[in-house]
């Protein structure tokens, strides 16, 4: 397996996934709900985004297939794989030190207002 | 209304990939089913219109994306780059031999390149068709796709975007030309 830094940056979708499986398998339909919650509807995967990114997860292994569904074969489930856990937090580190320099040059916490000053 | 939706992008679905329509399809079309059902009862027509409209362009985007991947898994770059090339070259010369003839009075382009595909047992207006907007069309789609696995595999490359430019060049160029001027009438009246 890859280091997990060589896989860094993720993209949104890619990491919103994992943070879903963190908490347990699901199936394709339940991860694109539980993203939609977790970001607040900012991120809208289509089932095209969502199955090429699961694609390309379990290929570099971050995710793996668990058994199909014994009541509906189409419907698979997926979950985290230990170096997919460790990606995970190694993109969450990367984030956090990102949002430490964004502290540091003071642009959180503040109130930016747009007043007309062209 | 949804039962018509849901077996439309079954149909849609079999544009992908052969390997990623045999691993996803089914999944998909089920997870699609279920985004209708649930759009449905929370958000009513209206939300489904939405809901189609982004599964649209979601699907345009993928099925890119799943054609740079099933590419780039067999290594095909290469040939498709060839083959872009080869299908859009003879757009170029007729454009080249076009702005020879008419702003510069020299056919020689037309008289020995083009008056052997006139004389060919296909139609003028078939054959100036394919060179003019389907060959172009098919090298902008084949370079929409190395785009795309350029962006997939964070690589930068500069073919795919000026094999766009010349592929929107030649199939505009030649519209607005055949709404202006009439092309292949000139192109017959020519030969």
């Amino acid at each position: 397996l890859n280091h997990p830094e060589e896989l860094l940056p993720l993209t949104p979708a890619v990491f919103y996934i994992l943070l879903v499986l963190a908490d347990g398998e699901r199936h394709g339909y339940s991860i694109m709900k539980e993203v939609e919650d977790h970001s607040q509807g900012q991120v809208k995967m289509g089932p095209g985004t969502l199955y090429g990114s699961i694609k390309r997860m379990l290929t570099s292994q971050l995710i793996e297939e668990t058994e199909a569904d014994e009541d509906d074969e189409r419907r698979r489930y997926y979950h985290l794989t230990d170096f997919g856990r460790r990606v995970a937090a190694a993109e969450a580190r990367r984030l956090s030190s990102l949002v430490t320099l964004a502290q540091d040059k003071k642009l959180l916490g503040e109130t930016f207002a747009l007043k007309g000053n062209w | 209304m949804i039962a018509f939706a849901n077996t439309l992008y079954g149909w849609l679905l079999l544009a992908y990939p052969p390997v990623y329509r045999r691993a996803y399809a089914a999944e998909m079309s089920l997870t699609f089913r279920e985004m209708n059902r649930d759009t449905l009862q929370q958000d009513g027509l209206r939300g489904l219109v939405v809901l189609w409209a982004r599964t649209l362009i979601d699907y345009g985007d993928s099925l890119l994306t799943a054609y740079a991947e099933s590419l780039r898994e067999r290594n095909l770059g290469p040939q498709i780059n060839a083959l872009i090339v080869a299908l859009i070259v003879p757009g170029v010369l007729l454009w080249v031999a076009a702005f020879f003839d008419l702003v510069l009075d020299s056919p020689w382009l037309f008289d020995n390149i083009f008056i052997p595909i006139s004389d060919s047992a296909i139609p003028d207006n078939i054959s100036y068709g394919l060179i003019a907007f389907l060959m172009p069309g098919i090298a902008f789609l084949l370079s929409m796709i190395l785009w795309k696995r350029n962006r997939v595999d964070g690589k930068r490359a500069y073919l795919p975007y000026v094999i766009l430019g010349i592929s929107v060049f030649i199939i505009f160029a030649t519209a607005k030309f055949l709404i202006g001027e009439n092309l292949i009438p000139y192109l017959q009246e020519t030969f």
